[in-house]
């Protein structure tokens, strides 16, 4: 007869672990960006608000708080066009063995690429869930991001660490890959999207090889690729044998800010405003006060959606921070932005009569 | 060490080994089934080089729950179950089953009870040469079996069903055994033939070649197994087997009930049922022989080995020719912990064991009665104990 197995105890190791965090480059972490839809609270009237204790209306206001600080974010043009030439591409890719064609979402910073690329994804991977009710193993969508001075083996491993899979440091870049190719086609990936491309160094060989190692995936993954990054075309990811291969596959989108020079443009900012106005739950907030100031939005920001949003989240905080539950040129005054958009703002905005902001104030 | 999720995390198999669960897992994502292993193990705290499985991690990995996984994977389960209940060798299951578990092949450790399954009618048991699971559809009376066989496991627990079980298979080994057929038709020796051509079709040579295996001649007397079993696991007629004479006949006369008997093909070579009755009945079940040992490196089986695929082949060679099938039974190492049980002389070949498990002549009577006296003194006031039954062992004409 054999020898009775030892007794088993917890292990040590485990008890002490960090608790696994989920940034937006892990499965667990897109998932819940994936699924997290803001609810809007519903406003109380004046009678059922008075009708609350303290410690309820600090709670309800606490959750406006949240919902206004994780304002959905609005279908911007960029976003529309990203999504719908996307989707056209993963229907042509479905088939083709090879040369399958991809997006490069390129622009300046704080022009929304990575809110358009993200919003993508969550369009796709929604829309496939809808298809595929009961696979809850499938992961249609893979969100990576390019490391800084990214190498083959650095880049393979942030699609394993997508996925979860973890490898021992003997584990070249073969084996890496390998691992992700299969996981990948058994989980039916049909997109990935690689966002901040312009980490990639074309002028190192290091860099260069990781540029392969990405044309590899698209290769050996059955998926679309969408890139994004800043100012692509500038950093010459187009020239060269390399360049001339990748232009020949992608369609480029510009991700612009917004434009302020004619009619048509101020009405698509002030309906863009106006469509963040809609979202707001603010008690005292007229409608239509915010999109009356839509050319001091403008001025302020740009012309930059992060801006933008960082600017009306903003405001709605401090308004019900204060109580006065409307936002106004004050108030909107009163939210730190980013350094481009204040410089941008000392450049284009117009000179303020004195008389004005005495009124105001 | 961080153990994140896997994307598909494959649900486990029933009984499955944990080394097969996690080589199904490691090859469905392209992963080194070496290095998933060393993630979710452990070494043992003994210091030694085994690795045991720690099951947060596993949990971790696969996002099931550790009662979910310890359900599926008796290794996992605390406190252990008790591994003598389970066969010593991990083996394939029922393909039908094993088709929704993707990743490879499905390696479980069946308890002994396991010979049938019952939702897809395939015999699963016991293990022989990796051979797909043979289909039950037109032999219902061994589906049948197997439901008696666990209504044995119920009434009588799992240690008197596992010695009664392959006892009854060491019986119908020796019944098979003869010679030549059986001229009566009624003779159960027919009925188990028709049995094995359903199971090992002989249309030709090669196609009785290839359907040919050990584990199948096993499911064609599993019925008269069963109907033996159940009189060798009741407390009732163990005592008939070792009373009087009357008794005993009394035995003898339900076993012939339910199988041919006693079989007259050349009596003086022994008498295998008689032996039993004389030496066995009494004694307490016997034990497995192996067990099997958890924290299993490998979750593969192990190939065949080329000693055991040539006496495979002499075994099938030999079964096209003469249809005989007692001698492979009772060769098989399933059977042999009750061939040679463990109060028997310690034989170096399996010949020896399987002429000592028939005897009835005067000197092995002799010998018994000597036991029984010397059990008896030893725990006079046992009322359990046998007493005086040297006297109808050395006259019974069972032989």
């Amino acid at each position: 007869m054999s020898k009775p197995s030892p007794s088993r105890t917890p292990d040590t190791d485990t008890a002490a672990e960090a608790p696994p965090d989920s940034p937006l480059t892990t499965k667990e972490g897109w998932r819940h960006f994936v699924e997290h839809e803001p609810v809007p609270p519903g406003l109380l009237s004046a009678a059922e608000w008075t009708a609350l204790s303290r410690r309820e209306r600090m709670r309800e206001d606490e959750r406006r708080r949240e919902y206004h600080a994780d304002l959905p974010m609005v279908n911007t043009p960029t976003i529309r066009k990203v999504i719908a030439t996307s989707r056209l591409l993963i229907q042509l890719n479905r088939n083709q063995i090879s040369a399958r064609r991809g997006v490069i979402l390129s622009g300046a910073s704080g022009t929304g690429k990575t809110t358009a690329l993200t919003q993508l994804g969550r369009a796709h991977e929604l829309a496939i869930r809808k298809r595929h009710p009961r696979d809850l193993s499938r992961l249609p969508v893979v969100y990576v991001t390019v490391p800084p001075a990214a190498t083959p083996k650095m880049l393979a491993m942030e699609f394993a660490r997508f996925f979860g899979l973890s490898f021992p440091t003997r584990a070249n870049v073969t084996d890496i890959v390998d691992a992700v190719c299969a996981t990948a086609a058994h989980v039916h990936v049909d997109l990935v999207l690689v966002d901040e491309l312009h980490n990639l160094n074309l002028a190192t060989r290091s860099g260069a090889e990781a540029s392969d190692q990405l044309k590899y995936f698209a290769e050996r993954l059955p998926a679309t690729f969408a890139y994004a990054g800043i100012d692509i075309e500038s950093r010459g990811l187009f020239a060269g044998t390399r360049g001339r291969q990748i232009a020949g596959r992608f369609v480029v989108i510009p991700a612009a800010p917004f434009s302020h020079a004619t009619d048509q443009d101020h009405d698509t900012w002030r309906a863009l405003v106006g469509t963040l106005e809609s979202m707001l739950r603010l008690h005292n907030h007229a409608p239509g006060t915010l999109t009356e100031l839509s050319e001091y939005v403008f001025h302020r920001t740009g012309g930059m959606i992060g801006s933008l949003s960082q600017l009306i989240r903003g405001a709605a905080v401090l308004a019900i921070e204060d109580e006065s539950e409307r936002i106004t040129e004050d108030l909107l005054a009163l939210v730190p932005i980013d350094f481009a958009a204040e410089q941008s703002e000392k450049l284009t905005a117009p000179a303020k009569p004195a008389s004005r902001r005495r009124r105001a104030a | 060490m961080l153990v994140r999720r896997l994307p598909d995390p494959v649900p486990p198999a029933q009984h499955e080994v944990a080394a097969s669960y996690i080589g199904r897992l490691a090859t469905l994502h392209g992963l080194d089934i070496n290095d998933l292993w060393v993630q979710v193990t452990q070494r043992e705290q003994s210091g030694g080089m085994r690795r045991v499985i720690v099951p947060e991690r596993l949990a971790a990995l696969t996002g099931r729950t550790i009662h979910a996984l310890a359900g599926a994977l008796p290794e996992l389960r605390d406190p252990e179950p008790n591994w003598a209940m389970f066969r010593h060798q991990p083996q394939t299951g029922c393909h039908r089953c094993d088709s929704k578990h993707p990743g490879g092949k499905v390696t479980r450790l069946l308890p002994h009870h396991r010979y049938v399954c019952l939702r897809h009618r395939t015999w699963i048991g016991p293990p022989d040469v990796n051979q797909p699971a043979a289909d039950l559809s037109e032999i219902p009376a061994i589906v049948h079996s197997q439901r008696r066989h666990l209504r044995i496991l119920s009434r009588r627990g799992w240690a008197a069903t596992y010695d009664a079980v392959l006892t009854a298979f060491s019986f119908c080994g020796h019944i098979w055994d003869t010679p030549n057929p059986p001229e009566d038709r009624r003779h159960v020796w027919h009925t188990w033939d028709a049995r094995a051509r359903a199971l090992i079709p002989d249309d030709d040579e090669s196609t009785a070649f290839r359907a040919y295996s050990t584990s199948k001649l096993f499911a064609a007397v599993y019925p008269e197994a069963i109907d033996l079993a159940v009189l060798i696991a009741a407390p009732y007629w163990r005592q008939r087997a070792n009373g009087t004479l009357i008794e005993q006949f009394q035995f003898l006369d339900e076993v012939s009930r339910r199988v041919s008997y006693p079989y007259t093909d050349k009596p003086e070579f022994g008498d295998a049922i008689a032996h039993w009755a004389i030496a066995d009945s009494w004694r307490p079940p016997s034990a497995p022989t192996n067990t099997y040992s958890p924290a299993r490196l490998r979750g593969l089986l192990p190939s065949l080995h080329a000693t055991q695929a040539r006496r495979h082949e002499q075994s099938a060679l030999w079964f096209s020719r003469k249809r005989k099938a007692g001698s492979p039974l009772l060769r098989h190492l399933h059977v042999r912990p009750v061939v040679d049980r463990a109060w028997a002389p310690d034989y170096e070949r399996t010949e020896g064991a399987i002429w000592h498990s028939k005897r009835t002549d005067q000197q092995f009577l002799d010998q018994i009665a000597r036991e029984i006296m010397k059990q008896t003194r030893r725990t006079p006031s046992d009322p359990a104990s046998p007493t005086d039954r040297s006297s109808p062992h050395t006259t019974s004409g069972l032989s």
